[in-house]
C-alpha cells in the first residue's frame, strides 16, 4: 500500500512538474497584465510621433493627430500629409498631389488651428527631419536638399537617390538609400561610402550615439553596423533574427543614464546598451518583471518608428497597431 | 458579457427550486444518518484575494485591479458515514477577467469531508476538500492541485430540501520547477455563494 502512495505521488509530482512547461505562468501573467486604455488612434497603424514643446503629434497613414489630455482628435483638415517633422517649435509637414498622375508638393506648418503653406515644389516631395537637420527629397528624380534651416534648403549635386532615412552627429551627416550611404555636411554635395564586411542586405535606418557620436545603420535582416565619428569604417556590431521593413524604426534613448540603441522591428522591439554589442528584448526592470508578459501587443508588434521623448527616459514606439509610450518608471502606456 | 446573464439566470433557477421544494414541507428531528445522499447545486461569486510567489522579491501580490470579481458554479455528491459525517465528490467552475480581457477559469474536482452541526431545522457544514484543478488563462492550461475549507448555514425546509449560504476558501498552487521555479505561486481565492440542497 505504502508502495502505491508512493509512486502515486511521484506520478503527480511528474505531471505537475511538466505541466505548462512552455508557459509563463498562470497566476505570474495574471499579476503582471496591465490594462491598456482605448483611444481614438489605438487600433490604427501609427506611422510617425513628433513632440512639439510638449504638444504629441501622430500621424496615421495621411492623417495628422494631436493629442490633448488622453484625448486624440485628427487636425489633417482634409490634407492627405505625408510627414510630419517639429521646427521652431511648430508642426510642419509635406503634402503631395492627391492626384498620383500628377506632381506637386507643397511644406505647409500647422499653427494649432490650421495649416498654412510655406513653400509650393512643382514635383512631389518627401520631407524628413535628421537629428535637428532636415531634408526634402524634390521629385522622380530625387534632388537632395539638406540643411538645419527648413526655410532655406540647398541642393545636392547627388541625385538618383531614393533616400529612406538620415542621421547627423554634429559634424557629419549621413543619409542611406536602399543599398548605398552617403555622408558629408548636410548642406552641400554629398559622398557615397562604401559598407565593409557582409553588409549586403537592404539598408533600413540610421541613428547616432551620442555617447560616441558614432553611427549606427541597421539592414531589413537585422544586420547592424557601427561607424566611427566620421561616418567611415562600417563594422559589424552583432545581428538580430527579425526582419525589419520599415525606415526609423532605428533610434536611441538615454534610460536611467544609459544610453540605448533602440531597434524596431517587424516582431516588437530590441535594445542594446552602446558599448555593448548585445541586443535583447527589453529587460526586466522593477516595475516590468516580464516584458512580454505584461506587453504581449506590444511585444510582437511591428514597430514602424522609435522616437526618444524630450523628457527624460521616455521613448515612444508608433507601431502597427498604436502608439506606445515607455515611461519614466519603465512602464508602457498605450496612447 | 453573456457569461454574467448566464450567472444571473442560473441564480433566478436557484431561488425558484426553493418556492418548488415549499410543496411537499414535512416535519423531521434528524434529517441524516448513515447511508443518506445528498445532491448540491452551489452558485455564487468568486472572490480573487492575493498570490503568493515564495521565489519572488515580492511574495504576496494582491488580485485587486489584476483579476476580477467572478463567479463560481458547482454540483456536489455527498454520502453519510453518520448522522454528522459525509463525504463526497464536487465538480465546480469558476470564471473571471484579466486587465487584458483574458478570462482565467478554474475546473476544479474535490473529494470533500464534511461535519454537519444540527440546530432544529437549521445545519451548518464544515467543509473541506482536496482535488485537482484545471487552471486557465489565455493560452496557458495547468493541471494542478486545489485545497478548500470552508463553511456554511443551510435551512432545512423539509425532508428532501435545504437551502443556504455557504462560503469556501481555495488554495490553488501551480508549482514548477527549474528554470521557471521562480513562477511558483498560490492563488488564494474565496467563494461565496447560494446552495440548494436535496437529501434523498
Amino acid at each position: 500500500m505504502k508502495k502505491y502512495i508512493i509512486l502515486m505521488l511521484v506520478a503527480i509530482t511528474l505531471i505537475l512538474g511538466s505541466c505548462n512547461s512552455d508557459g509563463n505562468g498562470i497566476f505570474f501573467q495574471i499579476s503582471q497584465e496591465v490594462k491598456q486604455i482605448t483611444s481614438e488612434i489605438s487600433e490604427l497603424p501609427v506611422h510617425q510621433v513628433v513632440e512639439v514643446d510638449s504638444t504629441v503629434y501622430a500621424r496615421t497613414g495621411s492623417k495628422v493627430w494631436v493629442k490633448s489630455a488622453s484625448k486624440w482628435t485628427d487636425v489633417s483638415k482634409g490634407n492627405h500629409i505625408y510627414n510630419i517633422v517639429e521646427y521652431n517649435s511648430s508642426l510642419y509637414g509635406n503634402i503631395n498631389n492627391d492626384d498620383v498622375n500628377l506632381n506637386g508638393g507643397k511644406i505647409m506648418s500647422y499653427d494649432g488651428s490650421s495649416w498654412s503653406l510655406v513653400t509650393d515644389y512643382a514635383t512631389d516631395i518627401t520631407l524628413f527631419e535628421a537629428d535637428d537637420n532636415y531634408i526634402l527629397l524634390e521629385g522622380t528624380t530625387d534632388i537632395l536638399s539638406s540643411t538645419s534651416d527648413l526655410s532655406s534648403f540647398v541642393s545636392s549635386t547627388l541625385s538618383g537617390m531614393n533616400i529612406l532615412d538620415g542621421a547627423y552627429n554634429g559634424t557629419i551627416g549621413i543619409l542611406i538609400s536602399k543599398n548605398k550611404i552617403y555622408e558629408s555636411a548636410f548642406g552641400v554635395a554629398m559622398t557615397e561610402q562604401t559598407l565593409i564586411g557582409d553588409a549586403t542586405g537592404e539598408l533600413r535606418g540610421i541613428t547616432i550615439d551620442t555617447t560616441n557620436n558614432f553611427f549606427y545603420i541597421i539592414n531589413s535582416s537585422g544586420d547592424l553596423y557601427k561607424s566611427d565619428v566620421n561616418g567611415q569604417n562600417w563594422v559589424s556590431v552583432n545581428s538580430i533574427s527579425e526582419h525589419i521593413s520599415y525606415n526609423g524604426a532605428l533610434g536611441n534613448d538615454i534610460i536611467d543614464l544609459t544610453e540605448y540603441l533602440i531597434i524596431g522591428t517587424d516582431n516588437g522591439y530590441y535594445e542594446m546598451e552602446i558599448g555593448t554589442t548585445t541586443i535583447s528584448k527589453p529587460s526586466a526592470t522593477t516595475s516590468v518583471l516580464d516584458f512580454d508578459t505584461s506587453y504581449p501587443e506590444l511585444a510582437t508588434e511591428l514597430v514602424f518608428e522609435v522616437y526618444p521623448s524630450s523628457t527624460a527616459n521616455e521613448f515612444y514606439l508608433a507601431t502597427s497597431k498604436g502608439l506606445w509610450k515607455r515611461n519614466t518608471d519603465g512602464t508602457f502606456t498605450k496612447q | 458579457m453573456n457569461k454574467k446573464y448566464f450567472f444571473i439566470i442560473l441564480l433566478i433557477l436557484l431561488v425558484s427550486l426553493a418556492s418548488f421544494a415549499q410543496e411537499t414541507e414535512e416535519n423531521f428531528l434528524e434529517p441524516y444518518s448513515r447511508g443518506s445522499q445528498t445532491f448540491s447545486i452551489n452558485l455564487g461569486l468568486l472572490v480573487p484575494l492575493f498570490i503568493i510567489f515564495p521565489n519572488q522579491d515580492t511574495v504576496f501580490v494582491s488580485f485587486q485591479n489584476q483579476l476580477s470579481l467572478g463567479g463560481t458554479g458547482s454540483l456536489e455528491w455527498a454520502t453519510y458515514l453518520d448522522n454528522r459525517w459525509s463525504i463526497g465528490v464536487g465538480l465546480a467552475g469558476t470564471f473571471a477577467g484579466t486587465p487584458q480581457e483574458n478570462t482565467h477559469s478554474l475546473i476544479p474536482i474535490t473529494a470533500n469531508l464534511t461535519y454537519n452541526f444540527l440546530f432544529n431545522s437549521f445545519e451548518v457544514p464544515l467543509i473541506m476538500g482536496a482535488g485537482f484543478a484545471v487552471n486557465q488563462v489565455d493560452t496557458q492550461v495547468y493541471f494542478g492541485l486545489i485545497a478548500k475549507i470552508g463553511a456554511g448555514f443551510f435551512w432545512n425546509m423539509n425532508a428532501e430540501w435545504a437551502f443556504g449560504l455557504r462560503t469556501q476558501y481555495w488554495l490553488v498552487p501551480e508549482i514548477y520547477f527549474g528554470e521557471q521555479a521562480d513562477k511558483t505561486a498560490y492563488g488564494n481565492f474565496l467563494d461565496i455563494g447560494l446552495s440548494a440542497k436535496f437529501h434523498f
